[in-house]
């Protein structure tokens, strides 16, 4: 199972990478979003992405005995999602905004016009 | 080893003043005066963390009494609050010039505020100990310095804020990533544990590479020069001065934690062709800004050479000096353009004659960028000159750098200052009482990198705590006592 998610993690990088390579601000827009979820699942994947009980000691005891899973690595997901989001949200409304003053799609084009005064 | 509140209370300050300043939106004074009187408050307490940190050692906070292996802690180390006395000293000097320079339009939107949560990251990422929070750090300053850059929205603004934002997200994926693989192998985050671990070459490589672009060192420096030139002086002095330091600084911390010591080496190349870059890229700009930026980029390749050399004082010199002098740079720029109403500083004339006082802060900040004394510049490049003595090569390409440097500020001196001329027309006045703030703000960091210099003679504050730095944040536990 490992290995299928593996193979998935790299996938999604590889197609992050293509669209960042692209042209266009959209496109730009969407590898960082599948970059993003690539890095999140690459961190879930890593703690052992195994069907295992939530992190709760039993009542009357000290200490978990049985296997759990792995509390911190679910921590960072949820962390990396929603800083993902707040970020990737900020930067959908810069691309908009670019694309409404100054009627351009395309990175290269964006190098008009500054410090070239 | 102590255990307090103490770091936590300091970085919890901006954020008040952040929610202060948004609360308060509305109204415009009550906003400069909680930005104010809330920075120097700030900087009270970082100073106090400061010197309780000198007096008694590192500081800890482990937020809810988890274990800090395990949850979120707070370490001020003498380097680390160091750090944050220089935050919020530039938060403030660079304040009073934003104070001077902003229009009510700007003000309504929030200025004040988001440099708070600009702050807020850079302090949280000079305190953690932890690199999975540092990541977290490293989003909330991004997120505040994202807005900041395109803050105004004219055209330049934008595609600078386009660059920057997309070349910083990419750099969080790979820190992101970084992390990931980090845990996977080794199991923790905690600087103290990967300490004794070592973080494999995979997800060192991620970590190198994230690190490298924040801090701008060549090869994945040239946003840099791209971006900056774009937003407004004082925004870009309050960035020059902190941004790419939190990156220096993240490299310092977690050079040591890589298991190869290739990256060393790689940290090196890349300060060396920095250096090359740097000054050779500023040699050509008619652009003072860019100049400045090409500038940032040459400095931090002596900072990154410190690093690779593991010289912890030389660093903590090299920033300070760096943050001071080029945060002051670009509010004199600011200053230099906004008298003459040209952005190309070949086409300025007359400005000492118009502004003596403007004509010394550039001459004495000038003078600390390039090492020359009485600044506290001339301390770092001797220190650092005289930790490569037995490298003549990098000896060689430290004098090239600092002549080059030298050089593009005499040109500047004598083209825009020292040129006679007919007065050019202001693109704006200031009033008497912005005038006034702009010359305190920008006094308080000339006097600061001029008093600095005494130090490393007399009791040498700087050096003391850049030396105290030893790799991992805290010592193992053996010999801590909990209360």
């Amino acid at each position: 199972m490992d290995a299928l998610y593996a193979v998935v993690v790299g996938f999604l990088f590889a197609i992050g990478v293509y669209l960042i390579l692209q042209r266009p601000l959209v496109k730009l827009l969407l590898g960082i979003a599948v970059l993003g979820n690539a890095a999140n699942l690459m961190i879930f994947v890593s703690s052992g992405a195994r069907r295992l009980p939530p992190p709760l000691i039993p009542d009357g005891e000290k200490v978990v005995t049985t296997p759990i899973a792995d509390p911190i690595a679910q921590a960072q997901i949820l962390t990396a999602i929603v800083i993902g989001f707040g970020v990737l949200a900020f930067a959908v409304v810069l691309v908009h905004r670019v694309h409404q003053t100054s009627q351009i799609d395309g990175f290269d084009e964006l190098t008009e016009g500054v410090g070239t005064e | 080893m102590i255990y307090t509140n103490l770091p936590a209370l300091v970085l919890a300050t901006p954020l008040l003043l952040a929610c202060l300043c948004f609360a308060f939106a509305r109204r415009r004074r009550v906003v400069q005066w909680v930005s104010l009187l809330g920075g120097v408050g700030w900087l009270a307490m970082a100073a106090n963390l400061a010197m309780q940190v000198h007096a008694q050692g590192t500081m800890v906070t482990e937020v809810g009494g988890w274990d800090r292996h395990y949850g979120i802690s707070f370490v001020a180390d003498p380097l680390g609050a160091m750090m944050v006395v220089l935050a919020a000293f530039i938060q403030l000097a660079v304040g009073l010039a934003a104070h001077a320079r902003l229009d009510r339009k700007a003000e309504a939107f929030w200025y004040h505020g988001l440099t708070y949560c600009l702050a807020f990251g850079v302090t949280g990422a000079f305190l953690t100990a932890d690199l999975f929070n540092l990541f977290v750090w490293f989003e909330v300053l991004l997120i505040g310095s994202f807005v900041l850059m395109v803050h105004g929205g004219s055209d330049q603004q934008l595609a600078g804020g386009m660059k920057y934002v997309t070349l910083n997200l990419i750099s969080s994926v790979m820190f992101l990533a970084g992390c990931g693989l980090t845990y996977a192998h080794t199991g923790t985050l905690s600087f103290v544990q990967l300490a004794q671990v070592g973080i494999p070459d995979g997800p060192a490589a991620l970590l190198v590479l994230a690190f490298m672009l924040k801090a701008s060192v060549v090869p994945l420096a040239f946003w840099m020069p791209a971006s900056y030139p774009a937003a407004p002086t004082y925004t870009i002095a309050l960035f020059s001065a902190l941004l790419t330091k939190v990156g220096c600084l993240a490299l310092l911390r977690t050079l040591g934690l890589l298991q190869n010591e290739i990256w060393f080496t790689v940290l090196g190349i890349g300060g060396v062709l920095s250096i090359l870059v740097g000054s050779f890229g500023l040699i050509g700009q008619a652009n003072l800004r860019r100049m400045l930026a090409f500038s940032s980029v040459s400095q931090v390749g002596y900072i990154a050479i410190a690093i690779a050399l593991q010289q912890p004082a030389v660093v903590a010199l090299l920033i300070v000096n760096h943050a001071l002098a080029k945060g002051g740079l670009f509010l004199v720029a600011g200053e230099m353009e906004r008298l003459t109403g040209q952005t190309n500083y070949r086409d300025m004339r007359g400005l000492a004659e118009r502004s003596p006082a403007l004509t010394w802060a550039f001459a004495v900040l000038a003078a600390s960028l390039a090492g020359l004394p009485p600044t506290l510049g001339f301390f770092a490049k001797w220190d650092w000159l005289s930790t490569m003595a037995d490298r003549p090569f990098l000896v060689i390409l430290g004098l090239v750098g600092s002549a080059a440097t030298l050089y593009g500020m005499v040109d500047v001196y004598l083209r825009a200052f020292a040129t006679p001329g007919e007065a050019q027309e202001a693109s704006s006045e200031l009033s008497r009482r912005r005038q006034w703030l702009m010359n305190v703000g920008l006094g308080s960091l000339v006097v600061a990198v001029v008093a600095l210099s005494s130090s490393p003679v007399v009791n040498d504050p700087v050096r003391e705590a850049g030396a105290a730095f030893k790799g991992p944040l805290v010592s193992t536990a053996t010999e801590e006592v909990k209360p």
